[in-house]
């Protein structure tokens, strides 16, 4: 065994299962295994200042003993594809480091691999970290305890920053670096103070130093020259930057680098100060570095409003704005530039995010006319309704056959759109074969009723899908409706609400009868045609939490069946049924793992939740009881507090039964 | 088309070369020397071993090959061997950290992950006289050493 333990791709091997907790177990066992615990407790160092700005009262000279948090970095993607470093919060850690941590910090400091810092961790700026990948620095001043502490262009900020730059410089394997709020306020007057991009033009001079060293080294072995160099740049500006700024990041980058994403408000009207809008062009032409996908964030900070940007707002740009508060939509005669700028410099572009910056149809379409046919991978845009028209139809008439990746953010769809939204998801997953991901994010507007379905399956069943690759579908859609619904929407009735009764002659039953076998079918269709389906993200059978009993029964069992529940195991899929006899045995005959594996989805909320008879029936009465209180409430709205309403609800209770 | 391997023991293995070539070893090997027919010598790995070896890659013999991640994610699952694999592993520790060698030189991924998996398993959520009991490892800390250690590190036990 000892042989094993003594190679240390092995042991590496092994200790990445290990939580921290098992790993410090690991540190006493032996003299031998510690070295090797250590080297796995210390691959990360997350430490920044969470002050709260109402304690300034906390007492800060006796800490307690553990604050100094090593976690492993662990990365996510959202639905939208984003990828998101989940530093995590610790919202009290105390503001000083003793000497003692600082000396285990310094012993270990070969072995951290991952580092952010920001104002309040100045006394480990000496520590000699020599082998990080990730570094992420934040001066974000507002969040020190003492104003005074973090002056912009002060000592301690050009201390900080200077140490970070050697920082960097040492470091010649990083591979991920973050800058956020590097640098000054940008005057919106024009003018003045130092261009925006210094700190972070100082840094991409210190890593083209490193990228230039490391070429003329002999390769140590063939992985070691793909892997050298920057891959990631991350810089976050609390100002504005303009298209000439985010020109000289980009031009200045190290040639290994793959990712820059820029999360800043771009100031759309900084190019009427610059003379030359063709200089541009002509910079982001020139621009060498073909594997680049750049994301750019045009996020809002919300820390002061004074904003008074005289961008031409239109009705409706007024309407969109109190809506969705996030969004920015910017002047439509700047983002011109933009997209020309895209189609006549990135003739390779593979990947495009637009992030959460709408483009207008007119443009959007220009664009997508002019990129290459056959060459886009992957594409995230906002869409309004006005895009199915044009915008969508030619994406998928050029690039249809080289899609793998799609994600939608739907913008102003109202809720009598369902029709439309399940057309044009029917023609995504009919005309891209290669397609793998797809995302739908459905509007929600204000007056937009959650309990209402907002997808039709039925239209969906049409056709025959091609997509045989999917992995991820991901509508976030609340309710699935069949048909029969829809055109009970039409008329705006809401069948859902409707009381629960058993009866035979009931002519819902009909309906219901109807949404199963669409159900049943839609999910074998994807279950037929969508073999490497992973990922899917429909909670469609909230609405069969209110069919009839009987009903109940005949779903469950037809759905329920032991096939069904292996290939079940996907993630995000939320089904309820009723553990009738059928479904008990097949319950029963799953493995261990897959009924482990269903057990956790469960937890996350996401799995399949099986009731028995008994609470089923309980569950309805409860659920009709409140909804009876509900009407009560309607009607006697006399009524103050509950205590009343329970009397009142009991007095007539004789009434509804 | 079968290959002969033999082990550190002299004792001689047929298998296909479909199943042989699970082990990126072998196959770089066989590629080298092109369509000869003479028998392939393991040094490293003795013949208990080597069968194990073998009954794993013909188990596993139409698995898809993995391509090996670049990305360093260190969110790693350890409870999801699969069944026949576990039990595969069901043999005592020495046997077991063998096969993590020979999967090691012979450079069969999946079962060295599986291997280290399974001893990530045993050594889980146990203190570590627990683990010294499960490994046969003396403890050789003196006990000030053990109190400074446990000091040093009490923040790391809490999450």
């Amino acid at each position: 065994m000892s042989i094993a333990f003594d190679n240390t791709l092995i042991t590496d091997n092994i200790f990445q299962y290990l939580s921290r907790r098992d790993t410090t177990a690991c540190l006493k066992v032996s003299k031998a295994w510690y070295p090797l615990a250590q080297l796995h407790l210390w691959r990360s160092i997350v430490h920044y200042y969470t002050h709260r700005p109402d304690d300034y009262n906390s007492d800060s000279s006796n800490p307690p003993p553990e604050w100094w948090q090593p976690i492993r970095d662990d990365r996510f993607v959202d639905a939208f594809g984003n990828q998101r470093p989940s530093w995590t919060t610790h919202s009290s850690s105390p503001t000083f480091i003793s000497a003692k941590q600082k000396e285990l910090i310094c012993r270990n400091a070969f072995r951290i691999k991952s580092l952010r810092i920001d104002y309040s961790a100045k006394n480990l700026l000496d520590v000699p970290f020599g082998n990080l990948t990730r570094f992420s620095l934040s001066c974000w001043c507002s969040h020190t305890k003492d104003w005074r502490d973090a002056d912009p262009g002060g000592v301690e900020d050009r201390m900080l920053k200077g140490v970070a730059l050697e920082l960097i410089a040492r470091n010649p394997r990083l591979k991920e670096l973050e800058l956020s709020y590097v640098e000054y306020f940008y005057s919106w007057y024009g003018g003045g103070t130092r261009p925006l991009t210094a700190f972070v033009m100082r840094v991409l001079q210190v890593l083209q130093r490193h990228h230039q060293s490391s070429s003329s080294l002999p390769s140590l072995s063939s992985s070691d020259s793909s892997n050298s160099g920057l891959y990631s740049l991350k810089p976050v500006y609390r100002g504005s930057t303009s298209m000439k700024d985010i020109c000289s990041i980009v031009e200045n980058c190290p040639p290994s680098l793959q990712e820059l994403t820029i999360h800043s408000y771009i100031d759309a009207y900084a190019h009427i100060y610059t003379s030359d809008p063709q200089a541009i062009r002509d910079r982001f032409a020139a621009i060498k570095n073909n594997n680049l996908h750049i994301h750019i964030h045009n996020h809002t900070l919300n820390l002061s409003n004074n904003y008074s940007h005289p961008s031409i707002t239109t009705p409706t740009n007024a309407r969109q704005t109190t809506r969705t508060p996030n969004l920015r939509l910017l002047n439509i005669a700047h983002y011109d530039e933009l997209i020309s700028i895209l189609t006549a410099s990135c003739p390779t572009l593979t990947n495009i995010n637009f992030g959460e910056n709408f483009i207008a149809e007119e443009h959007m379409f220009r664009f997508l006319s002019t990129l290459p046919e056959g060459q886009l991978l992957g594409i995230t845009m906002m869409i309004r309704p006005d895009f199915l028209t044009h915008v969508l139809p030619t994406l998928l008439e050029r690039s249809a056959s080289t899609l793998e990746a799609i994600r939608l953010q739907e913008l102003d769809f109202v809720s009598d759109r369902i029709h439309h939204r399940s057309g044009y998801i029917l023609q995504i997953l009919t005309s891209c074969p290669q397609l793998k991901t797809l995302v739908v994010v459905p509007s929600r507007g204000l007056h937009s009723n959650p309990c209402l379905p907002n997808l039709l399956i039925h239209d969906l069943l049409q056709e025959d899908w091609v997509c045989s690759e999917l992995k991820t579908l991901s509508n976030d859609v609340l309710d699935l409706a069949a048909p029969s619904e829809s055109t009970n929407l039409d008329r705006g009735k809401n069948v859902e609400n409707e009381a629960e009764t058993t009866s035979p002659y009931n002519p819902e039953l009909a309906i219901y009868k109807c949404k199963i076998q669409i159900l049943a079918s839609f999910y074998s269709r994807l279950k037929s045609r969508l073999p490497l389906l992973s990922t899917l993200d429909f909670q469609w059978s909230k609405s069969c939490k209110n069919i009839p009993y009987d009903c109940a029964v005949e779903y469950s069992n037809s759905l329920l069946t032991v096939d069904n529940l292996r290939w079940m195991g996907l993630r995000w899929w939320t089904i309820y049924g009723l553990k009738t006899t059928a479904v008990r045995e097949a319950l029963g005959a799953l493995s261990e793992k897959e009924s482990n594996l269903f057990e956790e989805h469960r937890w996350q909320g996401m799995g399949i939740y099986v009731r028995t008879d008994e609470d089923e029936r309980r569950r309805r009465q409860r659920e009709a009881k409140a909804e009876r209180r509900t009407r009560w409430r309607v009607m006697y709205c006399c009524c103050s507090d509950d205590g009343d309403l329970e009397d009142l609800s009991a007095l007539c209770q004789w009434e509804m039964e | 088309m079968t290959v002969i391997l033999v082990s550190s023991d002299n004792q001689d293995f047929k298998v296909d070369k479909e199943v042989a070539e699970r082990s990126i070893l072998i196959k770089n090997m066989l590629e080298d020397v092109g369509e000869s027919d003479s028998p392939i010598p393991l040094p490293n790995v003795t013949a208990a071993v080597l069968t194990k070896v073998i009954e794993y890659c013909e188990h596993h013999r139409n698995d898809p090959i993995q391509v090996p991640e670049e990305t360093d994610d260190p969110r790693k699952r350890s409870n999801d061997i699969e069944e026949w694999d576990m039990k595969f592993m069901q043999v005592d520790q020495e046997m077991l950290f063998e096969i993590i060698l020979a999967a090691n030189y012979l450079d069969i991924k999946p079962l060295l992950d599986v291997g280290c998996k399974t001893v990530a398993n045993i050594i889980k959520g146990k203190t570590p006289e627990e683990i010294r009991k499960a490994f046969n490892i003396v403890n050789d800390f003196t006990p000030e050493e053990e109190a400074q250690i446990k000091k040093e590190n009490e923040w790391a036990e809490d999450r």
